[in-house]
């Protein structure tokens, strides 16, 4: 009964909450570390150890060898599919932040605050639907008899239906469209907790509305337009649905390999070794935009 | 000529009419305080001195000319924000170096500049930190090199010592106003705090509910308040209903039930008609505590709360209670009959509320 009035007492001492919870942040933490060290870091371990091993008989087996990684670099299909993977994704994180800036400027200074929610689903709507469902009906628009080159003969455009489906132009597409609202709404939140007396500060200080842009607001947004590059990066670089669906099977990309390699040639050391090739490059390219993240300060506040 | 001259503006935010039919003139090297309590709009009518709001009706003038059309980046004022506002990407350099870089100086003259400003509010060594390494009185002091860097006609401030604490704001208080003086520079101030507007302005405007209640020096505002929401804000705290009987001299003669005929400056521009309700005030620190008998009128003292300077009493005198501050050794005893005396000059009769500042 006694305990049950005084909870906080230890040895007849009252214990601050504070102590407590940080005497035992080792417990609290434990499930979640549990469950990343079973599900992600193992994996991660023995994905990165059986690049190191053979297929003998058509089984795995453990091994250190560099043969995988030597057979990757020294085949220029593999090389040209990096490069193609590279480019693509660099080209969707460029072009979602040329389409989702000004949107997001839009959203967080010119529209009104009662009228964001709406808009803001609006947004978000296209994320509910399957996004294999969305690369599928890409086809239908982007195909050489699609509505969009339908569209531009009709009006007399183009003469020739544009060649844009099963070309890494829909792919790119695809991407941009899966990945748009990721970089829009990062962007929103950033600009959105700009202090709006900065802005007036700086125009009160002799800068107009375009000086004031480049001189506050996109510094100030830097931590928005890193955060969301990285995200476009990694799902971009990693994606095989856009590059399969829309981009054809000319042009491999990287991730294909690696699906090649697991369920065509069931060569697994393979696999792992273009997916830590994978995370390598991943990890970076995050680790070049963080630097950049602390080189402008964007996310001081 | 005078820097900035407000005419006849009038805002509305939606239904609410934030500024009232507001003119006010501001003559070169002037201290003027808009001065209220919030939402009085006396933020308003700064803002749209500064350009970031526009007024429905009525003008602006700064050196002379209309700015009603002019973004803020065109106007010859800066602003001091509450907030500071300082640019947390840059360090204190670069924030006080911006309207220099936007007036495209020569980088050599920027950098003179900087330093300087940076002397003149006393910051000399902080230049390359940026604004998040710096206190609250630190902060302040930047926005106002940042500000006064670019050697505007006006400077505005809104409430720029609001979120100091009591000791940093006296002091700034005082170097504010010196550095005010020292270069002669017009400011156009706003604060809800009364002590900080008596004490540096040349010229204190008191706003309510989007009107002006009164202009004047804070000695004719303190002394001689023209209405009775100016007496209030300003802290007089004996406000007594009365009725006007006449002018003797320039003094007004009123009747009080409790009180009996009293005399004080009339102070409301209009004489009313007699027997119509007017407000006597009597301040506080102005009433003596004497024996019985020997002053205007005997009470008994009720109640007396120790304030460290001062302390104060409440004498019940009928159905009035008369707040009195005293200093010094307390000669009377909670309980006493006491007198209470004043001096005429020292009482103001202020006019029944005007009927169209009602609303």
């Amino acid at each position: 009964m006694a305990k049950r009035l005084a909870p906080n007492t230890k040895g007849g001492r009252p214990v601050k909450t504070g102590q407590f919870l940080r005497g035992s942040a080792g417990l609290w933490l434990a499930p979640i570390a549990g469950w990343q060290l079973l599900f992600y870091l193992a994996p991660v371990a023995y994905v990165f150890l059986s690049g190191f091993w053979t297929m003998k008989d058509f089984r795995l087996t453990p091994s250190w060898t560099l043969a995988n990684y030597r057979q990757i670099l020294s085949e220029p299909m593999y090389y040209r599919a990096y490069v193609t993977s590279l480019g693509l994704s660099l080209g969707t994180v460029a072009l979602t932040i040329a389409l989702a800036y000004p949107l997001a400027y839009c959203l967080a200074f010119i529209v009104p605050r009662k009228h964001r929610p709406v808009l803001l689903v609006a947004l978000i709507a296209p994320f509910w639907t399957n996004y294999l469902v969305r690369a599928y009906s890409w086809q239908t628009i982007l195909a050489n008899s699609g509505v969009l080159n339908y569209v531009l003969m009709a009006l007399g455009i183009v003469k020739a239906p544009v060649e844009i489906l099963f070309t890494h132009r829909a792919t790119t597409i695809g991407l941009v469209h899966y990945l748009l609202a990721i970089m829009t709404l990062n962007l929103y939140t950033t600009l959105e907790n700009i202090e709006p007396r900065l802005l007036e500060a700086s125009q009160d200080l002799g800068a107009n509305r375009l000086q004031t842009f480049f001189r506050v607001t996109l510094p100030l947004s830097s931590g928005g337009l890193v955060t969301g590059s990285m995200f476009i990066f990694v799902l971009a670089f990693a994606d095989f649905v856009s590059p399969a669906v829309l981009g054809g099977q000319m042009q491999r990309v990287f991730p294909q390999l690696v699906v090649d390699a697991v369920q065509w040639t069931v060569n697994w050391p393979v696999a792992s070794a273009f997916a830590v090739i994978m995370v390598a490059t991943i990890l970076l390219i995050a680790g070049l935009l963080g630097r950049k993240l602390n080189v402008t300060g964007g996310a001081v506040k | 000529m005078f820097d900035v001259e407000v005419r006849d503006i009038t805002k509305r935010f939606g239904r609410v009419l934030a500024v009232d039919h507001v003119s006010l003139a501001v003559e070169k090297g002037r201290f003027v305080t808009l001065l209220g309590p919030s939402g009085c709009g006396k933020t308003t009518t700064l803002r749209i001195i500064g350009g970031f709001e526009t007024a429905d009706s009525g003008s602006v003038l700064i050196g002379g000319t209309a700015a009603d059309e002019l973004p803020p980046f065109q106007r010859d004022t800066s602003m001091v924000f509450q907030d500071y506002a300082l640019f947390p990407h840059m360090t204190v350099e670069d924030n006080v170096a911006f309207g220099l870089r936007m007036r495209h100086l020569p980088d050599k003259e920027i950098r003179q500049k900087v330093v300087e400003a940076l002397d003149l509010v006393d910051l000399p060594d902080v230049g390359s930190r940026r604004p998040s390494q710096l206190s609250g009185g630190q902060r302040q002091r930047v926005a106002l090199a940042r500000s006064l860097v670019i050697q505007p006609l006006v400077l505005l401030l809104d409430e720029p010592l609001g979120a100091l604490d009591a000791k940093t704001r006296k002091q700034m208080q005082i170097e504010l106003k010196n550095l005010q003086k020292k270069l002669g520079q017009t400011f156009i101030y706003v604060t809800h705090d009364q002590e900080e507007a008596l004490t540096m302005s040349d010229v204190m405007m008191i706003m309510n509910a989007g009107r002006v209640e009164q202009v004047g020096t804070p000695s004719e505002i303190y002394e001689r308040p023209a209405s009775r929401f100016v007496a209030d804000f300003l802290g007089h705290q004996n406000l007594i209903a009365a009725k006007f009987m006449g002018l003797d001299g320039n003094l007004a003669v009123v009747a009080q039930e409790e009180l009996g005929q009293l005399r004080g400056v009339f102070t409301s521009g209009r004489v009313p008609l007699p027997g119509s309700d007017v407000v006597f005030s009597v301040r506080g620190e102005n009433i003596r505590i004497g024996a019985p008998g020997a002053g205007l009128v005997d009470g008994r003292l009720v109640s007396r709360v120790y304030r460290g300077a001062i302390t104060r009493n409440t004498v019940r005198v009928g159905s009035l209670e008369i707040s009195i501050e005293t200093t010094g050794p307390q000669s009377f005893a909670i309980g006493d009959l006491v007198s209470l005396d004043w001096q005429d000059r020292d009482c103001v009769v202020i006019g029944e509320e005007r009927q169209e500042s009602g609303g």
